[in-house]
């Protein structure tokens, strides 16, 4: 594809940027091998979403501003590539925001141009097979936020469905959260890992190599827990898996 | 008492102010279908479904036979019965006593000394027989209500409910029926909307029928006129309007 | 079984230790859960259902001043009587003065949130009377001097075995572990309850203004026969549970019993409306207690949404902390999502302000409410409340300010995660790490966590540019 016609911004979310880089390459891959023209706007940090889980509004406004100001410069959509990040700025920013008269506009502009990866691309490209090829057995987790929040079912295991010579089986209670929930995983720890527990009883139960979400909390959540039963089942986010063409 | 009342009103009040009055919705209406047997089919089947009994009749001595025979193979010997004039049919009070069946009534106040044993009694019958005031196709459900002549025991105490319903009472839903029964509940003490026998899964969610109403449930769906039942309910409607403002009085004189 | 000295994390170690305990709650919520799905898909169209029977809450609760003068009048021209209770202790004093001054001596009840909220039995108890509670579930759990874990099925945490030995041991009658035994056993014990108590106290699902009545509705009958036996029936009433009109409350039953259990309409459905006229049974009077206990302050706030809730329990089962950790880990009357929104709610001086952190956030109890009560906000909205008066943690919130100043200046951001990567890289093992100082160390308990990237994203972009520059 030579010919860009399409334009985003790439937030990367403070998981992906720190922890899980990977993803955000292979978004940003994704996106250009898409014919996406991609700006990821310099000095990004972190949406606010843990503090606003946590109580701590203040702090959460702060960061909700400063990531405001950040992606409102330019007209182009703006692509997260997680699910409970899209929510938080498409949902919970209005909200919060919602006395400060001079962001209103701001945070509606900003608001009303965010997609989740899975929800751009089906959504924004009409894109249903990327052209991807992997030989793998892949399981998806739908995240929580991605899935009530945002409300996109169906869209990830679509485009995972038309990996070639993958093959996606279908995860037990795939819509029962892992446990993750930011600092809930530390506030209620115990809680938390009884909750991964019965996730990862899925996804051995399921009979996948490969699991998938669109989530870097989820994923981290998760592969943690399987490093630690010594599974070797691979973590995946979404654009890791559909970059892949062996 | 009046304190808190007066309190209550205004700190509700005082919370109102920050909050909009959403106007209050119509109820989403099902299209009721104008087929009758359809409707009636409905009905069998979905009190079917929640394990009642159902019997139909187009005769009245087949009817007087049927519930006669469910008695019977219940060895039914003593039996709370609604009055003649409040079943359907009026001649089954008469046909069960005369099949040997021994009536049992609810104590009444006045005899206070005696009450435990008459409740004692009560507690012995083996089945009840009523006449419901409609059915709801959707649910299977039927509908029944006290009055003079119509005590609540016989449909929940002994193990077997006997209820006569007439076709033409069938209607398509819950919410048209209640659309239309605002006068029977405004002259009934008690409306009972009954699905089914009693039943529990309070023990690890294993279904158990007859924990304390009736085990089983017989329903007789019958399209005969024997005794026009609109009318008995016309009359009986006036006859418990005047004795509710009998009853109000009475009881401002208690308090 | 939990002790109320407990902490909540304590509580919830207690039940997540409990094997017993998450057979029950994995064989009822998962039923419970899949009964729902199908119950609601009976309904020709659920969701405009549900967002009719949201409506009319919301809009009740909007007028719900007018709504409560209108039921009164309507209760005590049909002869019932109706009191109002500012709080728990005048709610039971009025059941109490009415026992009494009436020589009650005997009581019978059927299931009520509102009396286990206020505590009714251990007060009529003090006051001298027999107290026999009818649903099959509560009375096991009243035979077993415990509390009730879910607000429909209250003794969902106890298997078949432990209430057949239960049974055994209080009643006398042979161990068996079979419900149909079981069940005819409380039917015949029960029984005289019924028939020889004076007084009769039930719950009331919805009252509706229009015409003064209450409707009732239980599967076993029990409702049915605790207010027709006994010569006087209380009722107690949250404030909230009014309705305008007979059309709505057809619409809420639409959706309760399908929400509940997946029924399409519960076994009995009564509508009671004053005491008996002239009929040969039912109760010679009949009183309705209308409690407030914190619910019209909530009125107007945040999370005034909460008054909406018709007691279905579909958010317990759907919730995956319900689901490890059952009803009696939370400490409180409610358990569950829509609990640990009311709970705190309800009573602010209360240790309670750790409920709503149980939760990740997940949505499954909203998606759910057949009145789409949107818990998660509440309990965001909760914690909020938490951290502005100070009870929060304070090492939370002074983390969350050291990041938001960080996060707010990319270069401190940058410094910020090039310090924790060297920190972290100190201790790795293959990419991660296997133990985390406290409080971080619960994380590693049971999972490992990340380092931080050699080269982080931002990292990767600064050198992409770089590289393009010069191209």
């Amino acid at each position: 594809m030579s010919e860009t016609i399409f334009s985003a911004q790439l937030f990367a979310t403070c998981l992906v940027d720190a922890i899980r880089p990977a993803a955000g390459l292979a978004t940003l891959r994704l996106l250009e091998r898409l014919g996406v023209k991609v700006i990821v706007p310099s000095g990004q940090t972190c949406c606010g979403q843990p503090a606003f889980n946590s109580g701590c509004l203040a702090d959460a406004r702060a960061m909700a501003r400063y990531t405001v100001d950040l992606l409102e410069k330019s007209p182009a959509p703006i692509v997260v590539p997680s699910g409970s990040c899209g929510d938080m700025i498409v949902h919970r920013y209005r909200e919060l925001l919602a006395d400060e008269l001079a962001y209103a506009s701001k945070v509606e502009r900003v608001a009303a141009r965010t997609y989740e990866l899975s929800q751009y691309l089906s959504d924004v490209l009409k894109v249903q097979d990327v052209g991807a090829r992997c030989r793998r057995t892949i399981a998806y987790h739908p995240s929580c936020h991605l899935l009530r929040g945002l409300g996109v079912r169906s869209a990830p295991p679509q485009l995972l469905d038309s990996i070639a010579d993958a093959r996606c089986v279908s995860l037990p209670g795939a819509e029962d959260c892992c446990g993750f929930g930011g600092t809930f995983a530390v506030k209620m720890g115990e809680l938390s890992s009884a909750m991964l527990d019965r996730k990862l009883d899925a996804i051995v139960e399921s009979g996948a190599d490969t699991v998938v979400a669109c989530d870097a909390g989820c994923l981290m959540h998760i592969e943690g827990g399987l490093k630690r039963r010594g599974s070797n089942v691979s973590v995946r986010h979404l654009a890791e898996g559909l970059v892949e063409s062996e | 008492m009046n304190e808190s009342r007066g309190a209550i009103l205004e700190r509700i009040r005082s919370g109102r102010l920050g909050v909009s009055v959403e106007s209050r919705p119509a109820p989403p209406m099902p299209i009721p279908t104008k087929d009758s047997s359809r409707l009636l089919d409905r009905f069998v089947q979905e009190a079917e479904a929640v394990g009642v009994i159902v019997h139909r009749s187009d005769r009245c001595d087949l009817s007087v036979e049927i519930v006669l025979r469910v008695l019977g193979d219940a060895g039914v010997k003593r039996l709370i019965s609604w009055e003649p004039n409040d079943l359907p049919i009026s001649e089954l009070m008469k046909a069960a006593v005369d099949d040997g069946v021994q009536l049992v009534d609810p104590p009444t106040p006045a005899n206070a000394e005696t009450l435990s044993r008459e409740w004692a009694a009560m507690a012995t019958a083996d089945a009840g027989l009523t006449g419901a005031v409609g059915g709801l196709a959707d649910t299977g459900t039927i509908v029944l209500r006290s009055g003079p002549g119509r005590p609540r025991l016989a449909w929940l105490l002994p193990p077997l409910h006997v209820v006569v319903l007439h076709s033409s009472l069938v209607h398509p839903t819950l919410s048209v029926f209640m659309g239309e029964c605002g006068e029977l509940v405004r002259c009934s003490s008690h409306v009972a909307f009954v699905t089914g026998p009693s039943r529990t899964a309070d023990i690890e969610q294993t279904l158990t029928t007859g924990v304390h109403g009736p085990k089983e449930v017989h329903i007789l769906l019958v399209d005969h006129d024997c005794n026009p039942i609109e009318e008995s309910e016309a009359a009986q409607a006036a006859t418990v309007s005047d004795e509710t403002r009998d009853r109000m009085s009475k009881n401002d004189l208690v308090q | 079984m939990n002790s109320p000295s407990m902490s909540f994390k304590q509580r919830v170690s207690h039940a997540l230790a409990d094997g017993q305990l998450r057979i029950a709650l994995d064989r009822t919520t998962e039923r419970f859960t899949s009964k729902r799905v199908a119950g609601l898909a009976s309904l020709p169209d659920a969701d405009a259902v549900r967002d009719c029977a949201r409506s009319i809450r919301l809009h009740t609760l909007s007028r719900l001043d007018e709504y409560l003068e209108q039921f009164e009048a309507n209760v005590t021209s049909v002869g019932g009587q109706v009191h109002w209770a500012s709080d728990a202790q005048e709610a039971n004093e009025i059941v109490l003065d009415l026992a009494r001054s009436r020589s009650v001596k005997r009581v019978v009840k059927s299931k009520s949130m509102v009396s286990e909220e206020i505590e009714l039995n251990q007060a009529l108890i003090s006051g001298g009377l027999d107290v026999v509670e009818s649903d099959l579930g509560e009375y096991i759990i009243q035979l077993a001097g415990e509390t009730p874990s879910h607000i429909i099925a209250p003794a969902v945490h106890k298997t078949r075995e432990q209430i057949g030995q239960l049974l055994a041991d209080k009643l006398g009658v042979p161990m068996t572990d079979d419900p149909v035994e079981m069940t005819a056993t409380a039917r015949s014990a029960l029984r005289d309850v019924f028939l020889q108590s004076e007084m009769g106290i039930s719950g009331v699902n919805f009252g509706v203004a229009s015409t003064g009545s209450l409707a009732i509705v239980t599967n076993e009958g029990n409702a049915s026969l605790t207010v027709t036996a006994p010569r006087i029936h209380v009722a107690m009433m949250g404030i909230e549970r009014v309705v305008p009109a007979l059309d709505d409350l057809a619409v809420m039953l639409l959706v309760l019993a399908r929400s509940a259990t997946g029924q399409k309409l519960t076994v009995y459905t009564d509508l009671l409306t004053g005491p008996r006229r002239g009929d040969p049974d039912g109760p010679e009077e009949l009183h309705v207690v209308l409690l407030d206990n914190g619910r019209s302050r909530l009125i107007g706030t945040e999370v005034g949404e909460v008054l909406a809730c018709i007691r279905c329990g579909a958010c317990l089962n759907a919730c995956p902390v319900y689901q490890q950790i059952g009803g009696h880990a939370y400490g409180s009357v409610y358990s569950g999502p829509i609990g640990a929104v009311l709970t705190p709610s309800l009573d602010r001086e209360g240790p309670w302000h750790v409920l709503p952190e149980a939760s990740s956030l997940c949505g499954a109890c909203r998606e759910v409410c057949p009145v789409r009560i949107d818990i998660p906000r509440m309990l965001l909205a909760l914690r909020a409340e938490t951290v502005h008066t100070g009870k929060g943690n304070r090492w939370v919130r002074v983390g969350f300010w050291l990041y938001r100043i960080a996060a707010t200046k990319p270069w401190l951001f940058r410094c910020g995660v090039s310090v924790v990567r060297q920190l972290t890289r100190m201790f790795f093992v293959n990419g991660w790490l296997l133990r985390l100082p406290a409080p971080l160390s619960i994380w590693t308990q049971s999972r490992e966590f990340p380092v931080i990237a050699s080269r982080t994203f931002s990292e990767e972009m600064r050198d992409r540019e770089e590289g393009s520059g010069d191209e």
